[in-house]
């Protein structure tokens, strides 16, 4: 597989964080709107986003090579 | 294991670069995987001591603007490192140094809060002691992964990096995305739950 390309990686890199704040968003008025109840829904979103970043930013994959360097 | 696999080519000394690099990475996931428990303990420390209650004197538009601030710094680190991967190492100091910027953005919104805080819910209360302590410890490490994306900005200046040998960017950039995802859980934790 050959290695992405500066500008397919800067695109990731903005899709990935306009999840983040889509994300970001949505928590926050599910914990301002929603009380009591809000906690189940704020760790189900709050999970993907941190997995998110440790997937795509943090290159979790290049540990067991799984990702073109 | 294969983080200590040669990972690229034949040659020998290419090899010892890619097995010196998956050492490199293991060795930061390890201490990432070490602090992450530190703040594990801190966050449940508040649903152990507070249960779900949250205090009406949270500044929300404050708590969401500086975790977006933070978000958008993940980004320019992430730029950092990918153009120093692609030899861009101009791009990847000024993405270096938008990373900082936003740090010290964030820091100065964390100072703006606690001034808020100590007025509203001070040390001593339960809430104020879970509060002061899971910024403050976050807040260290914000300040701390400044200094270290500020020493490798530096030593970029130096042209120390090239599109081969960037550890000392994808480190300090990893270790930035780490004060990311603690403070992805600390938000909410802190400021949403109720």
């Amino acid at each position: 597989m050959a290695k992405p390309s500066l500008g397919a990686q800067e695109i990731l890199g903005l899709a990935v964080l306009a999840a983040l704040m889509a994300l970001e968003i949505i928590e926050y008025f599910i914990g301002i709107r929603i009380s009591p109840g809000a906690l189940p829904l704020l760790i189900l979103l709050t999970v993907p986003g941190a997995g998110v970043i440790i997937w795509f930013f943090m290159h979790l994959p290049q540990l067991w090579g799984g990702e073109e360097e | 294991m294969a983080a200590t696999t040669p990972a690229h080519g034949n040659h020998p000394a290419e090899a010892h670069t890619a097995d010196h690099l998956a050492i490199n990475r293991l060795g930061l996931w390890l201490f990432i995987l070490s602090d992450a428990f530190f703040f594990t303990a801190l966050v449940s420390s508040r649903y152990y001591l507070l249960g779900v209650y949250r205090p009406p004197d949270l500044n929300q538009a404050l708590g969401l603007a500086i975790s977006i601030v933070l978000l958008i710094s993940s980004l320019t680190a992430y730029r950092a490192e990918m153009a120093a991967a692609h030899g861009n190492l101009q791009g990847s100091q000024r993405n270096m140094l938008y990373t900082i910027l936003l740090g010290l953005v964030f820091a100065v919104g964390v100072a703006i809060e606690w001034s808020e805080a100590f007025r509203h819910f001070p040390p001593p209360t339960a809430f104020g002691t879970t509060f002061f302590v899971l910024t403050g410890v976050h807040a260290t490490h914000v300040v701390s992964g400044i200094i270290v994306l500020a020493l490798v900005w530096n030593l970029g200046r130096d042209g120390r990096f090239t599109r081969g040998n960037y550890w000392g960017v994808e480190g300090a950039v990893k270790y930035w995305h780490f004060v990311d995802v603690a403070w992805v859980f600390i938000y909410p934790t802190l400021y949403l739950v109720s």
